[in-house]
């Protein structure tokens, strides 16, 4: 009895240690920040898209008599107490686009909304032009959740998730004005220094933050699609070529071979799922990430969605290494590994400490 | 099993090997856990048709982060299609002043801008998705019919007379195969029908009234196979 129970805690003991080692190094152990520059450059860019997508129906949509007057939303989305619950409740789906009344008021928050996205784009005060920008991108979607589209959905994810990191650190306005900063007082520049960043933990933990959610998002995917009875009979494709309205292109020739229908519905299904467990794969995330854009790019063909897939296709960078995107991995090292995975290949002698530390002791 | 509890205990990683202080670790940790936590409940609304009452509650506790970082889904499906009737192409279209209802070429219809791969234009679509979705709330829809005579009239300078959200059905891959020319026309006014319609009212100070023409009830329910599965093929 008194063995069987030291069984137990010696078990729940190694459980606890390796779990918590495991978790360490996942989410803490330092990682070059150049994934996630290069990223808050995409997805930047696909922010500025958003914001100024909306530029020429601005007054359409938000203005005094546009198309979706304020207390419309309000009572939509539960805001007021005439909204589709009944009784009001506290909503918070802040925008700041409900004060603007006017359209001048419109159009200078606008205008204002796109330097912000801009900047963060460019590089220029990262840190804070990154969160300003969340705020902006989730004000225009809170504003019309009514009109939010899986683009819309997915940019807010994104942009939350770089919050967190050094995304300044290359590639950016920061990076040139710091070097110049230095020059101007007349100190030696480090030139490798200037050009390759210092590994740090909150570049790591904004990278993992990446990857979860993008994983989660494939993994939402293909379980909301096979809660539907069309994506296990292999139709589903075909209800998105029908939509007259929405394709770019018409397959409806392709109503003569419907099993290369029903083989794309199901590849779409294994793809999204596979994606979302097998990533996480050494050798399996590089195959993902190639084959992905003849996921994306048919789809976007078929459904119109061009910017949701895009944006698809740029989340899936967050998988691969800073090292890689340098240029400077090592011959026979996998280019795609996530952040901590390949620290032995360089110099960061505090991360490869903790990845060493931690695989010792999960080998044990 | 048995030979890992063989093992002595792993010795703990050193601590000086981490950037972040142990309790640093540890705050963090705990902040990704319920983060993680809250968007599992706040996307699995996704994946079933209601919460539970569990995640209700916990919705309604943590709705400020939720609702705030836009994390709870609830507007966009991220199944694509389930090939019902809300899976289908909708649009609003707008009948001036003196316009004959009668002729399809007389309506004002929106979308009408731009590339139909553009979010410019899809968020027209996706107006009307909402708004057939939402059409047995009377009151409701009927704001949204009054903002856009309100939007045709001061933006555009028309005179509105009636609006309607429509849904352009699909066609199954037989009627393409096998149907006749109207049929395998996917524009064909058969492939029409009207989620909500209303007729509109233009005082002299501008202010758009509101007269709805079909009760929920009246407009057409998703055709049904004979094993009862929801089928958007027949128009």
């Amino acid at each position: 009895m008194a063995n069987g129970i030291q069984r137990v805690r010696e078990y729940l003991q190694q459980l606890t240690t390796a779990f918590g080692s495991s978790w360490n190094r996942f989410w803490f152990t330092p990682a070059d920040p150049e994934t996630i520059c290069l990223l808050r450059i995409l997805v930047g860019l696909a922010a500025l898209y958003f914001v100024a997508s909306h530029t020429a129906d601005l007054v359409v949509w938000f203005g005094p008599d546009g198309l979706l007057p304020a207390e419309t939303v309000r009572r939509l989305t539960g805001m007021s107490a005439a909204g589709p619950l009944g009784a009001p409740q506290p909503v918070f789906r802040w925008s700041y686009l409900y004060l603007m009344e006017s359209e001048t008021l419109l159009w200078s928050a606008h205008v204002i909304g796109m330097i912000i996205v801009g900047c963060f784009a460019a590089g220029l005060f990262s840190r804070l032009a990154a969160v300003l920008s969340l705020i902006v991108v989730l004000s225009y979607v809170h504003r019309a959740p009514l009109i939010v589209g899986p683009f819309d959905a997915v940019l807010p994810l994104l942009l939350f998730c770089l919050c967190w990191g050094p995304t300044g650190a290359r590639w950016s306005l920061d990076q040139r004005l710091r070097t110049r900063r230095r020059a101007g007082r007349e100190q030696p520049v480090d030139a490798a220094a200037t050009m390759v960043p210092s590994a740090s933990t909150a570049a790591n933990i904004s990278q993992r933050l990446l990857q979860v959610h993008v994983a989660a998002l494939y993994l939402l995917m293909a379980a909301t699609q096979l809660a539907g009875q069309v994506w296990w009979a292999g139709e589903a494709m075909w209800w998105l070529i029908a939509r007259a309205e929405s394709r770019l292109v018409d397959l409806s020739f392709l109503s003569q071979h419907m099993v290369l229908v029903n083989a794309w519905t199901h590849g779409i299904v294994l793809f999204e799922l596979a994606f979302g467990l097998l990533i996480w794969h050494r050798l399996a995330r590089p195959l993902l990430l190639v084959l992905a854009p003849l996921l994306w790019l048919p789809w976007a063909l078929v459904t119109g969605h061009v910017s949701f897939s895009l944006l698809m296709l740029i989340a899936n960078a967050c998988f691969v290494s800073g090292e890689a995107l340098r240029g400077t991995v090592p011959r026979h090292a996998d280019s795609t590994l996530g952040p901590g995975e390949n620290r032995r290949a360089d110099g960061h002698s505090r991360e490869r400490r903790a990845a060493t530390a931690a695989e010792t002791t999960i080998g044990s | 099993m048995r030979k890992s509890l063989d093992k002595p205990p792993a010795p703990a990683v050193p601590e000086e090997v981490w950037e972040y202080s142990s309790l640093k670790r540890t705050a963090i940790s705990l902040l990704l856990i319920i983060h993680f936590f809250l968007a599992f409940v706040a996307m699995s609304g996704n994946l079933a048709p209601a919460y539970s009452q569990l995640e209700s509650r916990i919705l309604a506790r943590f709705a400020f982060y939720t609702q705030l970082l836009n994390i709870d889904l609830n507007f966009t499906p991220f199944y694509w299609t389930h090939a019902t009737v809300e899976d289908v192409d909708h649009r609003i279209e707008v009948l001036a002043q003196g316009q004959r209802a009668e002729v399809d070429g007389d309506w004002l219809v929106l979308p009408d801008v731009g590339w139909r791969g553009t979010d410019r234009y899809q968020r027209y679509q996706r107006l009307g998705r909402v708004w057939a979705l939402i059409s047995p709330q009377d009151e409701l829809t009927a704001s949204l019919a009054q903002a856009v005579g309100t939007s045709f009239r001061a933006q555009r300078n028309v005179i509105p007379a009636r609006v309607r959200c429509r849904r352009h059905m699909l066609q199954s891959w037989e009627v393409i195969r096998g149907g006749t020319p109207g049929e395998r026309n996917p524009n064909d006014s058969s492939y029409y029908q009207v989620a909500y319609d209303a007729n509109l009212v233009v005082s002299r100070n501008g202010t758009v009234s509101v007269v709805k023409l079909a009760a929920a009830s009246e407009i057409a329910q998703p055709a049904r196979t004979t094993d009862g599965k929801r089928n958007t093929a027949s128009p």
